[in-house]
């Protein structure tokens, strides 16, 4: 047999799935770099602190990557390195800014001609879509694996201190995503990137950072600034059901009830107290503390917000000033 | 302790207190016989050993990582050589405790700091992660290159190693409780390093919480999140994502209850939780050469 025969033959083996796969695998490889994370060694020499993957944002050298991969674990401090193309490129990379609550960093190589991927939107993706999950484990060659979206809206507690947010809208997929796969990218079946591969919970549960509106600004962010800064009231809450004659003004949805004020917070300034129930925070009707923590955006740090607690069955409407989470 | 009582350690202690490589110390616990940090001799096994202001070549005789010490074979002539502190100085440390703490710097000159133990001992984890029982936290300051010198009681008897410095000028010391036990097979060269399994594992916290976001039912036990190549674990068919429940037949609800696993002769019997199921693998141990 010739080889343009063989190769015919391996054309039509290619079914569908097969071909939509390597097509992204084709597209989106040469975008995906591996990282080596380096640090400062005993001897005052490099050592190797870590590995993962990231991919290029934009040509003029910035990449997308995890802030677990870039971070030291305990003190939280950023760590350059090297990073490696699969055609062979090696090019220095340092953090410009990285975010443990969304777990997402972006870092600046020193090499500008590098490919961009293309962004998706993973607000658009529905369960059961195929998904391609890239990384870049060794360096010279990505690692392909393909599955398909198993769950949407998951969400992930993150951790930087002694503060515990959620990460909403994670993807959860059963593209294998192989360790060094963190900071990969998880794409659609057009090559659009629309997750960071973060965590495995298990065999056949890979969760992915979600790219949308909400991660895209954190990046936009994180490449302006360096960092993100939050808003901090100083209050932990759970949800609890409305007692019934409020239903008629409130609805059925929960409502936050302060479990604890700190002390001196912007919380205790406003004079809110463990037991209040608090129902909305700058006008908007609030049913977890997840809500509260998506109001507590950078703009509102400094600004005076009208919040509505009920005490005693009593409506009471205090202003509570917001201040810089960690500031 | 006042300074005499300092002067009169450092003139009984000080010779047998020696430089180790560039950038640690070391304390002569027999003729011929250095006790330092593994860390201070992680590269080949000769290391240059500076002996009341001679440098001298030493041969390191073997390496314990997971209490982070090493003996190392050096002519040390007829000079002093440290006592163990007995048991029963040791079981009496406790906060208040006066300790004397020692270093020769790469060799650079004899340090004698007074100080206070700031803890009740406890456990530390070491550079391999491995639980260190009874770790000495003090008040002593030392300079940076101090690591591996000798802890003292007012009477100059060894009561361990000191191994880290912490934020506040404290300084943590492995203890001879520790240590000790290591030294025989240390010195004789026949020490060999602990089995490994060859997996990398998150702890139970972040495997609840990961397991919580995509709903499966929160289970103890350590997450797999990566399996070395050719390793026990990959030949026994461990995979990431695996959350492992049980070794050795009892539940794992922490890493200590892996590393006892895994320390125990014979092949290892683990149990996994893949998903919600539940797989039992048996993986094969051997003594690393």
């Amino acid at each position: 047999m010739t080889t343009d025969l063989l190769a015919a033959r391996d054309a039509e083996a290619l079914d569908a799935y097969s071909r939509t796969v390597s097509g992204v695998a084709e597209l989106l490889a040469p975008s995906v770099a591996n990282l080596r994370v380096l640090r400062r060694g005993r001897d005052g020499g490099q050592v190797t602190a870590g590995a993962g993957s990231a991919f290029v944002l934009a040509a003029d050298g910035f990449l997308i990557t995890s802030a677990h991969v870039v971070t030291a674990r305990r003190s939280g401090a950023a760590r350059g390195g090297v990073a490696s193309f699969p055609d062979g490129r090696e090019t220095a990379f340092e953090v410009i800014g990285a975010d443990a609550l969304t777990d997402l960093a972006v870092l600046r190589a020193a090499d500008h001609d590098l490919p961009p991927a293309t962004l998706g939107d993973a607000d658009a993706l529905r369960v059961g879509q195929l998904v391609v999950a890239i990384g870049n484990p060794h360096g010279f060659a990505g690692s392909v694996t393909a599955g398909v979206v198993s769950a949407l809206g998951r969400s992930l507690p993150a951790r930087e201190g002694a503060t515990v947010r959620t990460i909403d809208n994670v993807i959860q997929t059963d593209a294998a995503l192989n360790p060094g796969n963190s900071g990969g990218a998880l794409a659609d079946s057009l090559g659009r990137v629309v997750g960071v591969n973060t965590a495995v919970a298990g065999v056949g549960l890979g969760l992915a950072v979600p790219i949308n509106a909400a991660t895209r600004r954190v990046v936009a962010v994180l490449l302006a600034d360096g960092r993100v800064r939050r808003g901090y009231l100083g209050i932990a809450g759970a949800p609890r059901p409305v007692a019934p004659a409020l239903r008629g003004r409130w609805g059925q949805d929960p409502v936050v009830e302060i479990v604890e004020v700190v002390p001196g917070s912007p919380a205790a300034e406003a004079g809110l107290q463990a037991g209040d129930l608090l129902v909305e925070l700058d006008g908007r009707r609030l049913t977890g503390v997840q809500d509260v923590q998506r109001l507590m955006e950078d703009e509102v740090i400094g600004t005076r917000v009208v919040v509505t607690a009920l005490r005693d069955g009593r409506e009471r409407r205090m202003t509570v000033t917001p201040r810089e989470l960690g500031g | 302790m006042d300074g005499m009582g300092v002067a009169r350690v450092a003139q009984n202690v000080g010779g047998a207190v020696v430089g180790v490589g560039r950038h640690g110390s070391g304390v002569v616990i027999a003729p011929g016989r250095v006790l330092t940090l593994a860390r201070n001799v992680e590269r080949g096994d000769e290391v240059a050993v500076h002996v009341g202001g001679e440098r001298v070549a030493g041969r390191v005789l073997g390496r314990d990582e997971a209490v982070d010490a090493a003996v190392v074979a050096v002519e040390t002539g007829d000079g002093p050589v440290v006592d163990w502190a007995p048991d029963e100085v040791l079981a009496d440390v406790g906060i208040g405790t006066e300790v004397i703490a020692l270093g020769d710097p790469g060799g650079r000159g004899l340090r004698a700091a007074p100080g206070f133990v700031a803890a009740a001992p406890r456990g530390v984890r070491g550079p391999r992660g491995r639980l260190i029982e009874g770790v000495l936290e003090h008040t002593a300051p030392l300079p940076r290159g101090a690591g591996g010198g000798p802890l003292v009681d007012p009477e100059g008897r060894l009561l361990g190693l000191n191994a880290v410095r912490r934020p506040g000028g404290l300084i943590l010391a492995w203890p001879s409780s520790a240590v000790r036990p290591a030294v025989d097979a240390l010195s004789a060269g026949t020490h060999r390093p602990p089995r490994r399994l060859g997996v990398a594992v998150a702890p139970p916290a972040v495997a609840r919480r990961l397991r919580a976001a995509v709903g499966l039912p929160p289970h103890d036990g350590l997450l797999v999140q990566g399996v070395r190549d050719g390793s026990p674990a990959a030949a026994a068919g461990l995979t990431r994502g695996d959350l492992i429940v049980e070794a050795g037949g009892r539940p794992v609800t922490g890493i200590d209850d892996l590393y006892a696993a895994v320390d125990t002769a014979g092949p290892l019997t683990l149990a996994v939780l893949r998903g919600a199921d539940r797989h039992d693998l048996t993986a094969t141990l051997e003594p690393t050469p």
